[in-house]
Order: C-alpha cells, then sequence, then structure tokens
C-alpha cells in the first residue's frame, strides 16, 4: 500500500505523467515508418516506452541523413540548371 | 524473576503476535474477535495511574504508558499499538511502533497526554537513540541517503539530523568497539544526554509522523511510507533505497531472513540495548534496537547490506543471542521464512535461545530469558509483573493469545506471501526504476537531436519532437521529389539508385499519405525530359494517381530497368483515385513554377492518361523496358500495395499502348 501511495504521489510529483507520456510517444510513434514499427500494434506501454524512443531517435536521425543526401543531390542539380530557370529557384527554394 | 518475567513475556507475547496477526490482517478476524476483549481489558488495565507507575519503572513506563495511549485511540489501532509496544517490551520487534505509538497517541490523546509527553519525552530520547542508529545506518549510507532520510525523519528528528547522525555514528562505532555493556551504557547515556533535545523533538514529531503515515501498519511499513513518500518526491538518487524500502514493508522482513548479519547488527543493537536496559530502560531500549534494526535492515538491504553486515560480524555469542532474540521478534511480527533463516543463524550461533525460539511462544519466552540474562533488570521484571496483571486480568485473552501464537505462523506463511508479494514489488521498483532511466536517456537522446530545443519540461520537448518530425519528413519528401523533378536524364541511373536506397523510407510514408515522393518525382521528371508539355500532369491531380506508383519505379530502377519503371508511373495515373496530399500545396506551386503545366487534366480525364501513356510510349527505350519489365520484378521490393500497383500497371499500359499504337 505503501509503495502503491508512494508510486502515485511520484508520478504525480514529476511533470509528466506516465500517461502523458506515453500519449505523446504514440504520437510519435504514428510518424514512424511501418518498417520500424515494430511494435506497431501495441499501444505504448511503459515497457517499450522506451524502445519506441530509441526508434524515434534512429528514425530522425536517419532522416537527417537523408536530407543530407537530397541536399548533396540538389545541390549537384543546382549547378547543373540554369540559375535562372525555375527549377534553379525551385531547388534553391528547397535546399534553403 | 526470570520466571516471572517469562510468564509475562508469555502473556505479553501472544497479545503482541495477535497484534502482529491482526495487523498482518490475514488473521485478523479470528484474532479481532479475541481481542476485542483482549483491547476492553486493556483500556480498563491501563488507567493513567498506571502510566504514572510506568514512568516510575523507565523503559516499561513508556510501554506502558504508550499502551495506554493506544487504548485511548481507535480499536484498530490499540490493537496495532498494544502488540508493537508488547514486541517492543518482549521482542523488541518494532521499534518503529515506539515512535509511532508516541505519535499515535499523541493526535488522540495528546491534549491529555502532554504533562505525560514530558516523562515521554524523557524516554522518547531512546527513540532519538534509536533515530540515532537510523542515523548511523544511513551515515553508513550515502550522505544523500543520510539527508534524505533526515527529511523523512525530519518530522521526527529535525536536531538529530546534524547532531544525531554524528553522534549516533560515534556512539555505532563505540558501541561496535566496545560491546561491553558498561561501555554501551555510557555510549547510550551519552546519547541520551545529547539527544533530550532530539527526543523531545521527537517526540513532537512522532505526531507528525503518525499523521503522515495514518495508521502504523509495521515497523518496515513506517519506514517503508515515510521514506517512500518523502523520498520519492526527492526522484533522482534518494528514490531507489526509498522504493525499496517502501516495497519492503514486507522487504524488511524478508532481509531479516536474509541476512544473518543483520540479525548479528541488530543484535548488537540489542546488546546495547540491555547495557542500556540495566541502567535505562529496558522498554525503551528495546524499542529502540528494534527500530534500529528495522532501519538498518531495509536500508542495509537497499543500500549497503555488506558493510553492516561485515561490521556486525564481529558481534560475538551476546550479539548471537540479542539476534535470537531480534529474530524471534521478526518471526512473531514477520514472515515464517524469514524466521526460518534467521533462526538458522541464530541457532547456529547459540541453540540454546534457538531452541526456544523455534517455537514462537518459546522465541519468546528465549527472548524474555535472553534479556533477563542480559540485562537481569528489576525494572524489567517490574514491568512484566505489571503485565502480568494485566494479563490475568485480561486472563482468558492471554491465554487466546498464546494460542494465536502458536497459530502464529499461519500469518506468517501469509506474510510469507506477503513477502514475495514484497520482494515482486522491489523487484518491480527495480525495474521501474530501470525503465524510467532507459526512458529519460532516450528523452535526452531526442532532445539533442531536435535542434534548438531547450525545453527542460518533457511534454513540450515531445511535443516539439513530433513536429519537428512531422517537419522533417516533409523536407525530406520535398527534397526527393525536388530532386526527382529535376533530374537530369544523364542522372537517372545514379538517381535511380540514389532512390532505390531512400525506397524504404519512402515506402514508410506511402501509408501515411506522404510517400509520393520519388514516384512523382520521376513520373515529372520523365515528363519534363520528353519535353511534352501538355502531359506535365498538374499537382492536385497527380496526387492521387502518383502515391501508389512512386515505390515501384525506384525499385524498378534498383532492379534494372528504371526507365520503364518511371513510365509506368506515367501510365498509372488514371487508375488510382485522387488522394489529398497534405503538401498538395507545394506542389502546386512547383507546377505553377514549372513551364509547362498549363494542362490541369483530371486524372480520371481518359485523354489525360492517354496522353500521359502516349509520352510513355513514346519513349521508345521505355517502352522496351516496360515490356520487358515483368510484374514479379516490380512487385518483389515491393509491398503487397506496391504489387497491386504493378498489376494496375500491367494491365493499363497494355491496353494504352494498343491505343496508342
Amino acid at each position: 500500500m505503501s509503495s502503491r501511495r508512494s508510486r502515485s504521489r511520484h508520478s504525480a510529483s514529476s511533470r509528466i505523467t506516465d500517461e502523458q507520456m506515453n500519449e505523446l510517444i504514440s504520437k510519435l510513434q504514428t510518424l514512424l515508418p511501418e518498417a520500424r514499427l515494430h511494435t506497431n500494434d501495441r499501444p505504448v506501454t511503459n515497457a517499450n516506452a522506451a524502445k519506441v524512443l530509441q526508434e524515434i531517435c534512429s528514425y530522425i536521425r536517419s532522416l537527417h541523413r537523408e536530407v543530407d543526401n537530397l541536399s548533396e543531390r540538389l545541390s549537384e542539380l543546382l549547378e547543373t540548371t540554369d540559375n535562372n530557370s525555375a527549377q534553379a529557384a525551385i531547388i534553391r527554394s528547397l535546399l534553403m | 524473576m526470570e520466571s516471572n518475567f517469562q510468564d509475562l513475556v508469555s502473556q505479553i507475547m501472544p497479545i503482541s503476535e495477535v497484534h502482529h496477526t491482526s495487523k498482518k490482517g490475514k488473521s485478523e478476524s479470528a484474532h479481532s474477535m479475541k481481542m476485542p476483549n483482549y483491547s476492553s481489558d486493556l483500556s480498563s488495565f491501563m488507567p493513567e495511574h498506571e502510566l504514572v507507575e510506568l514512568l516510575w519503572e523507565n523503559g516499561q513506563i513508556v510501554m506502558q504508558g504508550q499502551s495506554n495511549r493506544t487504548k485511548k485511540s481507535t480499536v484498530g489501532t490499540e490493537f496495532a499499538f498494544n502488540g508493537r509496544v508488547e514486541d517492543k517490551f518482549g521482542q523488541n520487534g518494532a521499534i518503529d511502533s515506539v515512535a509511532h505509538d508516541l505519535p499515535s497517541t499523541v493526535p488522540s490523546s495528546m491534549n491529555d497526554q502532554e504533562d505525560d509527553a514530558a516523562p515521554w519525552l524523557n524516554y522518547a530520547i531512546d527513540d532519538s537513540i534509536q533515530n540515532d542508529y537510523c542515523s548511523e545506518f544511513f551515515s553508513e549510507l550515502t550522505s544523500v541517503h543520510m539527508t534524505s532520510l533526515s527529511d523523512t525523519n525530519s518530522n521526527l528528528y529535525p536536531a538529530n539530523k546534524s547532531t544525531g547522525c554524528s553522534q549516533a555514528t560515534k556512539d555505532s562505532h563505540i558501541f561496535r568497539s566496545s560491546p561491553g555493556a558498561s561501555d554501551s551504557s555510557r555510549s547510550k547515556f551519552n546519547n541520551l544526554l545529547n539527544m533530550p533535545q532530539q527526543c523531545h523533538n521527537l517526540s513532537e514529531n512522532a505526531k507528525p509522523r503518525v499523521l503522515e503515515v495514518g495508521i502504523s501498519s509495521g515497523h518496515s511499513g513506517h519506514f517503508g511510507d515515510l521514506n517512500g513518500t518523502k523520498f520519492q518526491k526527492e526522484h533522482v538518487g534518494v528514490q531507489k533505497p526509498f522504493h525499496q524500502s517502501n516495497s519492503a514493508g514486507l522487504m524488511n522482513f524478508s532481509h531479516f531472513s536474509r541476512p544473518a548479519a543483520l540479525a548479528k547488527a541488530n543484535l548488537h543493537s540489542i546488546d546495547r540495548m540491555r547495557s542500556h536496559e540495566k541502567s535505562c530502560t529496558a522498554a525503551s531500549n528495546y524499542p529502540v534496537e528494534s527500530t534500529v534494526v528495522e532501519s538498518r535492515d531495509g536500508l542495509k538491504s537497499l543500500n549497503q547490506p555488506k558493510v553492516d553486515s561485515g561490521s556486525y560480524g564481529k558481534t560475538g555469542v551476546d550479539d548471537a543471542e540479542l539476534v535470537q532474540s531480534s529474530t524471534v521478534v521478526n518471526r512473531v511480527s514477520n514472515s515464517p521464512n524469514c524466521q526460518a533463516s534467521s533462526f538458522a543463524a541464530s541457532m547456529a550461533a547459540e541453540r540454546t535461545e534457538a531452541d526456544k525460539g523455534t517455537e514462537a511462544v518459546v522465541a519468546s519466552s528465549s527472548v524474555c530469558s535472553g534479556y533477563d540474562a542480559a540485562a537481569a533488570s528489576n525494572d524489567l521484571k517490574h514491568k512484566s509483573r505489571k503485565r502480568a496483571r494485566e494479563g490475568e486480568e485480561s486472563g482468558e485473552e492471554s491465554e487466546d493469545l498464546e494460542e494465536e501464537l502458536f497459530t502464529v505462523k499461519k500469518p506468517s506463511s501469509g506474510h510469507a506471501k506477503s513477502g514475495k508479494r514484497s520482494r515482486a514489488a522491489e523487484v518491480h521498483n527495480l525495474s521501474e526504476r530501470r525503465r524510467r532511466d532507459r526512458i529519460n536517456e532516450k528523452m535526452k537522446a531526442l532532445q539533442e537531436l531536435i535542434p534548438n530545443c531547450n525545453k527542460v519540461d518533457k511534454a513540450s520537448m515531445l511535443d516539439e519532437a513530433i513536429e519537428y518530425l512531422k517537419t522533417l519528413q516533409l523536407q525530406v519528401q520535398m527534397m526527393s521529389m525536388g530532386n526527382g523533378l529535376f533530374m537530369h536524364p544523364m542522372m537517372l541511373p545514379a538517381g535511380m539508385n540514389f532512390q532505390h536506397l531512400r525506397a524504404p523510407s519512402i515506402s514508410h510514408f506511402s501509408p501515411l499519405g506522404l510517400g509520393m515522393g520519388m514516384g512523382l518525382g520521376f513520373g515529372m521528371g520523365m515528363i519534363d525530359l520528353n519535353g511534352s508539355p501538355g502531359l506535365i500532369p498538374v499537382p492536385p491531380l497527380m496526387h492521387g494517381a502518383r502515391f501508389p506508383c512512386p515505390l515501384v519505379p525506384g525499385l524498378a530502377g534498383f532492379h534494372g530497368m528504371p526507365a520503364s519503371s518511371s513510365i509506368h508511373s506515367l501510365g498509372v495515373p488514371g487508375q488510382r483515385p485522387p488522394l489529398s496530399v497534405p503538401h498538395a500545396p507545394l506542389f502546386n506551386s512547383q507546377a505553377g513554377l514549372s513551364p509547362q503545366n498549363p494542362l490541369k487534366v483530371s486524372e480520371k480525364d481518359p485523354s489525360s492518361s492517354n496522353n500521359l501513356q502516349q509520352q510513355c510510349i513514346n519513349l521508345e527505350a521505355v517502352e522496351n523496358a516496360r515490356t520487358k519489365e515483368s510484374k514479379g520484378e516490380a512487385s518483389q521490393a515491393v509491398c503487397p500495395l506496391m504489387q497491386k500497383e504493378s498489376k494496375e500497371l500491367h494491365g493499363n499500359p497494355v491496353v494504352n499502348r494498343s491505343k496508342t499504337t
């Protein structure tokens, strides 16, 4: 009983409750590509929250890499296009 | 004397046990049935003058006074308190009970008892001593723990924190070094001298304690509750130990069972107590000891059991006796398992007492005998006499209690279960904590991945992460689209490969409606390359048609037939119902920018599809590739959805081709 009480107090004392946290993490989870959804069907629980977060972190890293690669490509593309062309403008806007 | 004492003990003990059982709640009903009379008797027994007498006899006085006060409290509490007091008296079992008793008594009868409180306070010094012991434990632990404990106990022992702890540590060392009764007694006296303020504080603090604790269930419960609530408030370092302690209402018991060393430690304290008994009040000392032991157990088990065990391992035979007594107490109060283990330890140490310990009653007697032997204090006897009187008054009840003592083992089994539960709870707490650490770690990593995220708050941080992830996905999508859109024909193969690399991630997007990227880009790129002005699909229309396709081209390209794949994508348009895409606006803008977006053809419009098809067909090379392409190739790397797409593509292109040709 004491543990229960203490637990509730603990969660109350922390700024974010487990429910809130899980809700947010599940939101993040929906943004994950399917291939990364190992815990697809399962709702985010205390047990797998860390896993989901880990997955999100790695996914964000992969997105970063992708953006880098794409921007590289686009910059190459930009070099080959006419500077004044609409394409160049678009590429530049994409590269921002 | 001893015999009387034993008798008293036996009488008392059963009651205490009964109380324990009642506390445990499993045997509450039966015990309660028996107990009510007893409680009433006790109340009758415990007139205020008894309190005066008790005061007369130092330690005992305290005990009785407490019991009286407890009587004042509600019945349920009374039972618990009585049991505790008795435990203290006979077994020294629940030191906490002493403190608790004080607070409990305080709230209910504080007004009446304030006068009494003064003597109490004097004896409460013992409590302070207990605190000191606890502080010793804590000191052994970490300074943080110390502080935390002091915080938790702060209500109880505000003054004790600094002075008390240091003194306690010193005292403890002294005790250890000099197990002799005289030394111990001295140290105790010193403690007493030093502690009076603390004691007062304690007694005063006891009230808050009680309030916080609410009803004091077990010693462990007390510590656990206090520690749990307060410590948990302090999340980080402090939490662990306290969680454990919390879980350990029962945990303490288990701890008892585990460490013979702990028991020895307890014995040490008991030894001290003995010496103290001689000089001071045995009862008060006992409770103090018990509390110390309890705190030690919880803390030790949690934190630094080894140290304690080592230090206590030094204790001699006397300690062993004490251990036995403590074990007995533990038994009564706690789980049989613990008892067994503790008994084994105690047996090894001394069998004489151990034999006593085998049976609960015997154990109690052994405890009493131990006390007698050690202290041989008249005070105790007096106490026992008084109690005997009380017991006589209670008479039948005491017998019942004895029976209950025998039956104690049952509750102990239940306690064993509870012990398991507590252990499980402890494990749970540990795992919970580990989980939390892991999550926090990931959260930190996530935060580092998010640029300009200075949020300390987890919730806002996660919100930001969500937003950032969305924008990142969009950015990648746009960039890949642009990349495909403006990809020069020469660059196509490379682009294909590149896209192929990305394909998996893109495929993920598709279900979310984000995954237009590659295929669409390709299609547009192809159109551009071809230079067919009218064919450029206007973005809004395009989205729907292209969506499913995008992956195909990439994959196809991967397979080595890039052109064909792109053609496919172009050919499909009419097939798919338009899906609204979040970034449609962007697309529109792009389309607007592109010089050749004049035609706004609906996807469903056959002409548009025909046009597209024509374009595709116009690319002979592409066409060839397409003919070569097999469904399997396209579908292999693609998800089922994509397979479907490929089928559609295959079907339509042929028709279109025929038309165009």
